[in-house]
């Protein structure tokens, strides 16, 4: 049956699932930003490049990989909209970052749950870099 | 002072996007308790969890988490794990299962809209997903003992 105490419950429940995940979501969005303001991420970028032509992608594309890495899809896609890219490089870096993005907010979500973040961490990067390898010999090779 | 105001305002409606879905959300999973439909939610996905050999009672978790996000299916886990008691390793292989495929519509359509190939997209996805959680959830023993299941979630680096 559902009463008026089901809402009254859902709603509670609700608020204080969000004040738990506020605790990590906080701090981490403020060390995020400032990752972001740092420009440490584009010398990361830079270091990645040689790695790139891995995945049949320009060398360029190491900053869009990193950024939604690090930061998101947003970011990255924002990043991406100036590069000339083909079809199949497009998907590889759609599979490559749908896989693992924003890494370290994730990773932080996740450990409230007492998943280790090297797990999750390591688990996603390593599939991204996986699929991402398999699709380019598959379809772009 | 202008940028720490612009972080403030940024952080706000960050927590504000993710409280107008988590809401309503933990709402409609009270009202599919009431409803007693989350039986049939999970009996619909009690060839899935039964796959991964999981706790009965995950399938909503992973429902919520692979349509809206890892956020909100973390969330929805936390309240699982208060309602059902979800074993250590069930969370622990949702979790890694919603790690590599989760928010399926909004990350595949902002994908679609840059040009990438959808029906590629999402099979390289889902079939990540299901080889990490189905290897996982046959090195990861059933929980007999809680502590076992949490030294494997701490030790595979």
């Amino acid at each position: 049956m559902i009463t008026t105490d089901t809402f009254k419950r859902g709603f509670k429940n609700g608020i204080s699932t969000l004040i738990e995940l506020s605790k990590i979501l906080i701090p981490v969005y403020i060390i995020v930003q400032i990752l972001s303001a740092s420009g440490i991420l584009n010398i990361i970028a830079e270091f990645c490049q040689p790695i790139m032509s891995f995945f049949g992608l320009p060398g360029e594309s190491s900053l869009v990989i990193i950024l939604g890495y690090f930061l998101g899809t947003y970011a990255a896609l924002g990043a991406m909209a100036a590069m000339e890219l083909t079809a199949i490089q497009i998907t590889t870096i759609a599979i490559m970052l749908s896989i693992a993005h924003s890494l370290i907010t994730e990773s932080a979500i996740v450990k409230k749950l007492g998943i280790s973040t090297a797990a999750s961490i390591s688990a996603r990067v390593f599939f991204s870099v996986l699929m991402g390898f398999l699709y380019f010999r598959i379809f772009g090779g | 002072m202008s940028a720490i105001i612009e972080i403030l305002i940024n952080l706000l409606s960050f927590l504000w996007s993710i409280a107008r879905l988590l809401v309503p959300i933990m709402i409609i999973i009270e009202i599919f308790k009431d409803t007693k439909l989350i039986d049939k939610i999970s009996d619909l996905f009690r060839p899935v969890t039964k796959f991964f050999t999981l706790s009965e009672k995950s399938g909503v978790s992973l429902l919520f988490g692979m349509f809206f996000g890892l956020t909100i299916g973390a969330g929805a886990i936390l309240q699982s794990v208060k309602d059902y008691n979800v074993d250590k390793r069930s969370v622990f292989l949702i979790i890694m299962f919603l790690s590599l495929c989760h928010a399926i519509f909004e990350d595949s359509l902002i994908m679609a809209a840059v040009g990438a190939n959808i029906v590629h997209l999402l099979i390289a996805r889902f079939l990540a997903a299901i080889v990490l959680t189905f290897i996982l959830s046959r090195f990861i023993k059933e929980p007999t003992a809680d502590s076992t299941t949490l030294d494997v979630s701490e030790g595979s680096k």
